[in-house]
């Protein structure tokens, strides 16, 4: 499963942002975050070149991270798990940081080691996603993203020719 | 009452705007501050963080009220005819108009042109834009006795026109931003205009459409005199009937009550214009101010003139959905702990998003 991102639906609200945050720092509710704690930065918002996208890592199949990775707390997860980091091994020597392409690895400043989008294995589907109202952010099977593409441009193109 | 809740509520999804963190205000936005960003985060206008919770508040606060003020100034011209002894209006109800009366301080001898004109005369003072600080209007002296709300003459919140506070709220953005305890007190004060505008609709149509739907404040006063002569915690429960189905507010009243047997007595209300009957109920019934008293209001609506309201009226409030004022610690000190000083009652959040936990934690018992 992955995250795959719709741009012509986002409506650039963040919701996904701050979802993200508070399940960083573990609360569920607005209410209770607290004043004074930072929280990961395992996704952000950006533009690029006027379009909104989601900046998180993108869980590559054959991922440079995983490979620059001096302790092994980067690694491969099962089937459809993507690129799992373990926190706990982690020393935070920056080698991710420089091997991804997507710069999608941050330092956790609480506690000296990095942090990325681990999918939130824990959730049913991520906080992310779930916070999303527009369904700008689709949690997927890449197979079943892919054919849903296939079939939305053939439908596009059989829409087209019949209008002309 | 969990699920109850949650079947009920629509919150909004966004988790900025239930702090009040988004500010929708110019064209350069919406601005979004994250509450991760600390105290030197602002929006493109330069507002902090609790100037713009603040600001947000007062204006969802003053939207809903001027909107209100135009349907009693409808009302209020409709009296006309009815003042002038001109036109068949429907003949009011003997009890509930001796009730009506009662309330403005009129016996039941009074001509019902009468009264009205009396009606026509105060109200068309206190919708004039010219009306100043003088002596507080009969009407609202009526409407809140100082006995039964002492806090709002002692700390000013009576107003003395209903529409200068709106046109100062909402023409605000073009002056230098006032402080945010400023703005807050005007979050207050309009308010307690919905308050007041909301109930002389009520009774001005009444008078003038003999509105056969039973009088609220009437039905508040039946249910305040079954009380018991000592006074006891009292949980008024507010489900807005313009925003939740009949079935929303029977079952939490039915689960309310279960909960909260021999614990305090359960009141509910559909509407907020109930609020100061149940104020003066309690007053009439034990000579306590609501402040004075373990009162409560739990108040399911997505309308914070309603939550603030209820505490002007004297109640401790907690609601649901809660009020978006969690973004700025200096807002949400404000309500949750310097009204307690000020008006002898208090926002309590919500407890984990539920509002029984907060309730019972207030009356002292355990969830």
């Amino acid at each position: 499963m992955r995250i795959f991102f719709h741009a012509e639906r986002c409506m650039l609200c963040q919701s996904c942002v701050l979802a993200c945050q508070m399940n960083s720092i573990g609360v569920s509710e607005v209410m209770e975050i607290p004043r004074e704690e930072k929280p990961l930065q395992r996704m952000a918002f950006i533009f690029s070149h006027g379009t909104p996208w989601v900046w998180r890592c993108q869980q590559c199949l054959s991922a440079p991270c995983v490979e620059a990775c001096v302790t092994g707390s980067l690694r491969h997860g099962e089937e459809g798990t993507g690129v799992v980091h373990d926190r706990e091994t982690c020393v935070g020597c920056g080698s991710c940081v420089l091997a991804c392409p997507f710069d999608a690895l941050t330092p956790d400043e609480n506690n000296d080691r990095m942090t990325k989008c681990n999918l939130c294995p824990e959730e049913e589907i991520p906080p992310c996603v779930k916070a999303c109202q527009s369904g700008a952010l689709a949690y997927q099977d890449p197979k079943i993203f892919a054919q849903n593409k296939r079939k939305k441009f053939l439908w596009d193109q059989k829409v087209h020719r019949e209008t002309n | 009452m969990k699920q109850t809740e949650e079947e009920g509520i629509k919150s909004p999804a966004c988790g900025y705007g239930l702090m009040g963190l988004c500010c929708f205000s110019c064209l350069l936005g919406p601005c979004r501050i994250s509450p991760f960003e600390g105290e030197s985060a602002k929006g493109l206008c330069g507002d902090n963080v609790d100037l713009m919770v603040a600001k947000n508040l007062l204006r969802l606060v003053a939207g809903e009220t001027a909107g209100g003020l135009k349907d009693l100034s409808e009302a209020v011209q409709n009296l006309g005819p009815l003042a002038a002894k001109q036109g068949a209006p429907k003949r009011p109800g003997k009890e509930v108009l001796k009730g009506i009366l009662e309330k403005y301080g009129f016996t039941s001898r009074v001509s019902v042109s009468r009264f009205a004109h009396y009606l026509l005369r105060e109200s068309q003072k206190l919708l004039s834009p010219f009306s100043g600080p003088e002596s507080p209007s009969p009407l609202l002296s009526s409407l809140y006795p100082e006995g039964a709300f002492p806090h709002v003459y002692r700390e000013t919140i009576l107003p003395d026109s209903l529409t200068n506070l709106i046109f100062d709220a909402l023409s605000q953005g073009e002056k230098e931003p006032p402080a945010v305890h400023v703005i807050l007190r005007q979050c207050l004060k309009i308010s307690m205009v919905k308050l007041i505008s909301e109930e002389l609709r009520r009774d001005i149509d009444y008078l003038t459409d003999g509105d056969p739907s039973p009088e609220m404040g009437t039905e508040v006063l039946d249910v305040v005199e079954d009380l018991p002569s000592e006074p006891l915690p009292v949980v008024v429960l507010l489900v807005r009937d313009d925003e939740f189905p009949e079935e929303f507010m029977s079952r939490a009243t039915k689960e309310l009550r279960q909960r909260l047997k021999g614990i305090a007595r359960l009141i509910p209300l559909n509407t907020m214009r109930g609020l100061p009957s149940v104020g003066r109920g309690f007053f009439r019934k034990w000579s306590f101010p609501v402040n004075g008293m373990s009162a409560v209001a739990a108040v399911f609506s997505q309308s914070p003139a309603s939550v603030l309201g209820a505490l002007v009226c004297g109640f401790s409030v907690v609601s649901s959905p809660a009020l978006p004022i969690h973004g700025s610690e200096v807002v949400e000190r404000f309500f949750c702990k310097d009204l307690k000083e000020k008006l002898g009652s208090a926002y309590v959040p919500p407890r984990g998003g539920e509002v029984l936990p907060a309730i019972l934690e207030f009356l002292g018992e355990k969830a």
